[in-house]
């Protein structure tokens, strides 16, 4: 008799009772993508997978400012708020700061690694890319976003 | 978990929740946990959303019940329903005479002259100007008066209704193509018992009907010239007409005349100082004498108090039967109301069947004029109260409370002299006479005013209220036409076969006596609690009784007579009489209002609590009695 082929599970643990093996699935996640974009053959929106979900969900924490969610004022890093200070150091360390706080506060999927804030002389505005490494998949990743006013 | 979406819950995070627990039971998203999702904004929109609705319809639902209402148009659309219009705004009135002088006048003066509704007048209150208008349009003669020379010649308008605020005067074109055709006040601060309503054949016409506020379906037909009042949700006034069958409808073309006050209010109630910035008939020489001050001005009645009066006014079916619905008809009809008490015949005193007896103190003066008091049982309660009941107005009738007052203080817990300490305590009596008495149900309660009299300084050890109650009487100089029926609110004290007076008077003098003064005494009548009035003088420092029999006292009634003596002037005589109870409360039509020229207040330093036991040998205490 042949025997059973191994399933992976996190469910079973199966075999020799005495020989126990635990094994886990790495969980995917799967996130709506708000620019809903028809899948070209499926013709059905294609969600966010694994680590595109959870950069996208970093970027919309980061473009988030308070009192856009109703009821809850709090969620967002609020980096508009900090557009009109004075293009310094301690503004820099609001941005950073209000960064470090919302990701730690609403993402605990990641690990903030660093935080890279260039200001563009030329056309006002601010770049900032924030590194972090994914805890399920153990890998970085980063997300660039840049803060300039509209006009 | 939940396999279906729970629909009970009315808050964003419940809504949440649960949109979070359907998906659970899914796969194709997971995300939805993490705030930065993308799927989570779909929850926010979607429970907003859900929450949004749940809001509208509880507000929505609010706003169909009279209790529960908010937004002002939908409580007086509830209170339609039980058909209750709620009071506009009132203008304070007041009645004035006006002389319009011509003599000066050259070439000939007609006999009579006319003065239009919404002739203006001015007052200033309180550094502020108000306009005030006539209300009705009135004639008056010319007079010559021949006795002087040179002689003076003048038109004399008597007792001219004039209302705070500005006339104004609209006119609609009936359309009986627009269903309920509705004609609208164009101010909200309208006051629309100054409101006319004319209608008339079309623009060219010079005759006008007057039609009337509908008031009762009695008697109103087809041909009945009524006009329905009623606040629309814009919160302004509208009228309109008859369908037809239960009062007239107006012809296709006929021209509607709304003219009214617009008013600015409470703001100038008081007024008693005008003067015509009008001419009249074309004549400037004017002098306005005031009549009755400005008065009873009220702003719009509130969504609290439509609540409040709706459905009471529902309950009595705008008829007066019980005691209670009297006081309401009047309270919402009549504004110059200080205090009112209503009461049935059955429980006067003597009873008088077939009457119902109102009492009214006013907000200024101390009883109502015939005016008002015409207006109330003429226009009032006309047509609302029982038949065979007659409502029977009486003034209010007023115990003044005359009061010794005693303090005991120590003056090392203050810096305050016994002087300042006695006007703050006179400050205490004054403010418990403001809050408390002057009213029907106001109830001179002992112990209340003697606990604010001890709170009122922390130095203040005890004190001691003896209350006396007072009326004024005016004697009469006709012999045999003194006779006075003294009613008090509350029962004498009854002294027994004591010879000390427990009635006092002030000075008077009798006719046949000259100059020499004269008191009322009593004494007592052998096996009765009464007893009978005397008049004395003072002869060497001794009492000497000049009439024995000038009345009687009946300490359980309340009641004193005087009669029997002629007075030498008709200067009024304080009669003062001792309660039996400390406690005084008034009945029906009376009031009890301390006199604040009377009370008399004597302080004393408390010796035992400033020196403790050797302070018990100086230590007084007052009598109980005068």
């Amino acid at each position: 008799m042949a025997s059973s082929p191994t399933i992976l599970s996190d469910r079973s643990i199966i075999g020799d009772l005495k020989k126990a093996r635990v094994t886990s699935r790495v969980k995917g996640w799967r996130d709506l993508d708000l620019s809903l974009t028809l899948h070209p053959i499926r013709k059905d929106i294609m969600p966010l997978k694994d680590d595109n979900a959870i950069k996208n969900s970093v970027k919309n924490l980061l473009i988030s400012n308070f009192y856009e969610r109703p009821f809850s004022r709090d969620v967002g890093a609020n980096l508009r708020a900090l557009l009109f200070e004075p293009a310094d150091s301690i503004t820099k360390i609001a941005l950073k700061d209000n960064i470090r706080r919302v990701i730690r506060k609403y993402e605990p999927r990641v690990v903030l690694r660093g935080i890279q804030i260039n200001y563009q002389d030329d056309s006002n505005a601010y770049n900032i890319t924030v590194i972090f490494k994914i805890k399920e998949f153990d890998t970085n990743e980063s997300v660039e976003i840049v803060l300039r006013r509209l006009r | 978990m939940a396999s279906n979406l729970n629909v009970t819950e009315l808050d964003f995070d419940q809504i949440k929740q649960n949109l979070k627990n359907y998906l659970k039971t899914q796969s194709e998203f997971n995300d939805y946990n993490f705030e930065g999702s993308g799927l989570s904004t779909l929850l926010d929109v979607l429970a907003y959303n859900t929450h949004y609705n749940a809001m509208a319809a509880h507000f929505s639902l609010n706003e169909a019940f009279l209790d529960s209402a908010q937004i002002r148009g939908n409580v007086v659309t509830r209170a339609k329903l039980l058909g209750y219009v709620p009071r506009s705004i009132l203008a304070p009135r007041a009645k004035v005479n006006i002389v319009i002088d011509v003599t000066s006048e050259v070439g000939t003066l007609t006999d009579n002259l006319t003065m239009n509704r919404g002739t203006k007048l001015s007052t200033t209150v309180a550094q502020q100007q108000y306009q005030y208008v006539t209300l009705q349009t009135q004639t008056a003669s010319l007079v010559v008066n021949t006795s002087v020379t040179p002689n003076t010649k003048t038109y004399t308008f008597e007792n001219v209704d004039i209302a705070q605020g500005y006339y104004k005067s609209l006119k609609y074109r009936v359309d009986n193509d627009i269903e309920n055709q509705k004609f609208q006040l164009s101010d909200n601060d309208a006051d629309t018992s100054t409101l006319r309503v004319r209608v008339q054949e079309n623009e060219e016409s010079t005759a006008f009907d007057i039609y009337t506020r509908f008031e009762t379906l009695l008697g109103v037909d087809s041909t009945s010239k009524v006009y329905y009042l009623q606040e629309n949700s814009a919160e302004y006034y509208e009228i309109y007409f008859g369908d037809g069958v239960t009062g007239r409808k107006p012809n296709n073309n006929n021209i509607v005349t709304l003219d009214y006050v617009y008013t600015e209010g409470v703001e100038s109630n008081g007024a008693n100082a005008f003067t015509m910035s009008d001419s009249v008939g074309g004549f400037g020489d004017s002098t306005v004498t005031t009549v009755t001050a400005s008065g009873g001005g009220a702003e719009q009645e509130t969504a609290e108090s439509i609540r409040f009066n709706a459905p009471l006014t529902f309950t009595s079916q705008n008829r007066a039967v019980t005691s209670d619905d009297y006081r309401s008809i009047i309270q919402r009809e009549f504004t110059n109301i200080a205090s009112i008490s209503c009461w049935g015949g059955e429980d006067n005193d003597p009873p008088d069947y077939g009457k119902a007896y109102i009492s009214i103190k006013p907000i200024l003066a101390e009883t109502l004029t015939q005016a008002e008091k015409d207006d109330i049982t003429g226009t009032i309660l006309k047509g609302k109260s029982v038949v065979s009941i007659t409502p029977i107005i009486v003034d209010p009738n007023y115990t003044y409370l005359e009061l010794d007052v005693f303090f005991k203080y120590n003056p090392n817990l203050t810096d305050r002299t016994s002087v300042e300490l006695t006007s703050v305590v006179r400050d205490t009596i004054s403010d418990y006479n403001f809050n408390n008495l002057n009213k029907f149900d106001g109830v001179f309660r002992h112990s209340q005013l003697t606990t604010l009299i001890d709170a009122a300084d922390p130095a203040i050890q005890n004190s001691t209220v003896r209350p006396y109650m007072f009326m004024n009487i005016t004697p009469s100089t006709t012999e045999g036409s003194n006779n006075f029926s003294l009613k008090f609110t509350s029962a004498f004290y009854k002294s027994g076969a004591s010879t000390d007076f427990i009635l006092a008077s002030t000075a008077f003098k009798l006719a046949y006596s000259g100059t020499i003064d004269h008191y009322f005494g009593d004494i007592p009548v052998a096996a009765s609690v009464n007893r009978q009035v005397i008049i004395y003088k003072i002869v060497d420092g001794k009492n000497v009784t000049v009439v024995n029999d000038a009345g009687l006292i009946d300490p359980d009634k309340g009641t004193i007579t005087l009669n029997n003596f002629t007075g030498y002037d008709t200067n009024n005589i304080r009669v003062t009489i001792t309660p039996n109870s400390l406690d005084l409360a008034p009945k029906r039509d009376q009031l009890i209002a301390i006199d604040a020229l009377r009370v008399n207040i004597t302080p004393s330093v408390d010796t035992i609590s400033v020196s403790g036991s050797t302070g018990t040998i100086n230590y007084n205490t007052p009598s109980r009695l005068r």
